[in-house]
């Protein structure tokens, strides 16, 4: 044997042996599954081969500051499967106490020996879902169920938005910013397939971190709602905005509600007025046809008008409010006192292509490009349009048949704010991909103005404050602003309704070094005796107080 | 040279070999990534439970009702001090810092100027003749300041 084996043809014989054994059996096994028992291998292949989703986290929002105004949290599915459980009636009563259902309903569902499956809740919270896990019972199943969970309830309801039980993002950020937020499903196909590519990873959405402070946007919905209840108004918007960076601090809206509530409330309530309404801006809107007859050079800081009191312009009168003459006025004094003729005059110097044109420049009859879902870029006729005339020339001067929505309006004073730079309107400040942050930059978008010009308006508007609109005052600080008090079209029959109108107020401060601009827009006061000097300026007052003392802003002038 | 039948056969065989220890590998790493998976849920789970659980106490309303027990009200005024102007650092002593990053590391320990390093001198002796301490500069000021602050707080609770 050993003489055999140490010869070379002995080994080979021995080696081929083996190795033809070894090929034999992978041969057999092939043969085996591939055609033997092949049907088999398929039934337990589309046995296994239901696919496993794997939820991605959705992300984060949080505010400027970190905190948490909306994330995701889990909720538990119950089921039953009557069939694998062997005391219902143990099983019922140890559920009934988490469930919060009689044991004799949850027996006469899990008694049933003919069903497979038995839901007994549809959404049960995390904690109690851990303690019926804990309860160890055979033939009870828990689901896991992703939610969105808003902490902070109504607050910036509007301006986040809410996302359904299918997942659905509705508009604000949520809408906007779905794709990111959402992140990537991952997947399982097979039971025991190694096949990866039936094999998706999951990625976790992007978390979201805001240019809104939770504290002013609380701030601004208190003052709000006070001023809402106080002057039995309809509704209103605040917006607060930092005209450095064109992001924004706060932006509130009234009525609103609970986004965990989302159900049980009107869609249209999630609909944010502050970028998805237009209004008339009425006489705030005189700040942009003075700083384009500025910028024209049409006027300057030290020009002087006659005023009569009433102007005919093509076949239509303006009048100023109460139709008073003022004699000699200042531009200031045009906008102390909000002259809609000297306004008119203003615009009808320039003309329609250098009005409009600065309109435009402004932002306004386009939409801002702000990240929030919903927006409509508001309404302006131009000449050349088949309802523009030259009567509307006059009529826009002083804001009226033009519709705007707050946000265009706040983002053009801005501008001024900004020594004439538009910046565009955003409320997302970071975007985070899995620990890699992404900061959101603050987008010029043009000039509209000369800075020496924005800088003669600002004094202009600080004059006008001090001179005709001091309930906007806040001891200490200089205040640059201007009030409206604008009609509301009537719809059905044309012309304006009667005793109903938008009261507000636009302004900034510090006006030398402004740190923010206010819009305060209230719609509907009940007394239709009191404009916006006597309804919104207060309210900017009360908001800019708080602000001075939120952002640490010192005062400037001597009390 | 072995035969060409059994080289085939080898190669076949060792192929194969290869095949079934990466199929296997592959699956080992798949039914690893599903445990891990499956560990991780629940652990997604929990955490997303603390982070509502961290909102909910961090939420304006309970903050706020904290606050409320504790018996703290919102700030409605922030009265600003003005401060005297000593109280801004004199030029000298600004000045040091400056001075040792435009000489360098070498210089970094001269930070008394001769006329400062004259006028403690002087100081010291002084006060080694009239058996008294001197007052510091930075003591000064700072006695002043509080001067300054209890003369404000007066005139608020006067103006009250």
């Amino acid at each position: 044997m050993a003489e055999s084996a140490s010869q070379p043809h002995g080994r080979l014989a021995f080696l081929s042996t083996i190795l033809i054994g070894c090929v034999l059996i992978l041969v057999g096994q092939l043969v085996r599954w591939q055609v033997l028992q092949r049907g088999r291998l398929v039934q337990a292949e589309a046995e296994g081969s239901q696919e496993t989703a794997i939820q991605p986290r959705r992300g984060t929002i949080r505010d400027r500051n970190g905190h948490i105004l909306a994330l995701d949290i889990f909720e538990y599915e119950v089921s039953a499967a009557p069939k694998v459980i062997a005391d219902p009636w143990e099983v019922a009563s140890k559920l009934a106490p988490i469930l919060g259902s009689p044991p004799q309903q949850i027996y006469r569902q899990i008694s049933d020996r003919e069903a497979t499956y038995v839901q007994l809740a549809r959404r049960i919270p995390w904690s109690a879902g851990e303690a019926i896990r804990s309860l160890g019972l055979s033939g009870i199943t828990l689901d896991p169920r992703p939610k969105r969970f808003y902490p902070e309830g109504e607050l910036a309801a509007q301006v986040i938005s809410f996302v359904n039980e299918e997942r659905e993002a509705y508009s604000g950020v949520e809408g906007y910013y779905d794709g990111l937020l959402k992140g990537l499903h991952g997947s399982w196909e097979g039971a025991s397939t190694i096949d990866l590519s039936r094999f998706t990873t999951i990625r976790d959405g992007c978390d979201l971190v805001l240019t809104i402070d939770r504290t002013i946007q609380y701030v601004v919905e208190r003052e709000l709602e006070d001023a809402i209840s106080r002057w039995g108004a309809k509704g209103g918007t605040i917006i607060v905005m930092d005209p450095r960076s064109g992001g924004i601090l706060a932006m509130a809206s009234h009525p609103s509600c609970d986004l965990n509530q989302y159900g049980m409330k009107s869609l249209a309530l999630f609909l944010n007025p502050a970028v998805s309404s237009q209004y008339e801006p009425g006489s705030v809107f005189k700040i942009v046809t003075m700083a384009a007859g500025l910028d024209a050079g049409v006027i300057t800081p030290q020009s002087t008008f006659q005023d009569k009191g009433a102007m005919g312009v093509k076949g239509c009168t303006i009048q100023n409010p109460g139709g008073h003459p003022y004699g000699q006025v200042t531009v200031a004094d045009v906008l102390a006192h909000s002259l809609n003729v000297e306004a008119a005059r203003v615009s009808t110097i320039l003309g329609p292509e250098r009005f409009y044109e600065y309109v435009r420049r402004f932002g306004f009859g386009q939409a801002t490009g702000v990240d929030l879902a919903g927006e409509i870029p508001g309404m302006l006729r131009l000449p050349g349009d088949g309802e523009w005339s030259e009567c509307d020339l006059a009529t826009n001067s002083f804001g009226q048949g033009v519709a705007v929505t707050p946000l265009q309006m706040i983002t053009a004073v801005s501008a001024v704010a900004n020594g004439g730079l538009l910046m565009k309107p955003h409320v997302v400040e970071q975007i985070i991909d899995r620990g890699t942050v992404t900061p959101i930059q603050p987008t010029v978008l043009h000039r509209v103005i000369a800075e020496r010009t924005a800088h003669d308006l600002t004094a202009m508007l600080v004059e006008a404050v001090e001179e005709g609109m001091r309930p906007a005052m806040v001891k200490g600080y200089k205040i640059a602003g201007k009030t409206g008090t604008a009609q509301i079209p009537d719809l059905d029959s044309g012309g304006y309704l009667k005793d109903r109108f938008i009261a507000s107020f636009v302004g900034y401060a510090p006006a030398d070094n402004p740190r923010f601009v206010v819009l305060v827009k209230i719609n509907e006061p009940k007394d239709p005796s009191y404009g916006g000097l006597e309804v919104a300026a207060p309210v900017f007052s009360s908001v800019a107080r708080k602000l001075f003392i939120h952002l640490g802003i010192p005062p400037t002038e001597e009390p | 040279m072995p035969h060409p039948l059994i080289l085939i056969l080898a190669l076949l065989t060792l192929a194969s070999l290869l095949h079934l220890v990466q199929a296997t590998q592959i699956n080992i790493a798949v039914s690893r990534i599903r445990e891990l998976e499956a560990e991780k849920a629940p652990i997604r789970r929990e955490n997303a439970e603390l982070s509502r659980q961290i909102a909910e106490w961090e939420a304006l309303p309970h903050i706020m009702e904290r606050a409320r027990e504790m018996g703290l009200g919102p700030m409605l005024e922030v009265t600003y001090l003005p401060a005297p102007e000593d109280l801004t650092p004199s030029r000298e002593l600004t000045a040091a810092p400056v001075e040792q990053e435009k000489l360098g590391a070498s210089l970094d320990k001269i930070t008394i100027t001769l006329s400062r390093w004259g006028r403690e001198g002087l100081s010291q002796f002084n006060a080694w003749v009239t058996n008294r301490l001197p007052e510091r500069k930075e003591e000064q000021l700072m006695h002043r300041a509080g001067e300054t602050i209890r003369q404000m707080t007066n005139r608020l609770q006067r103006a009250k």
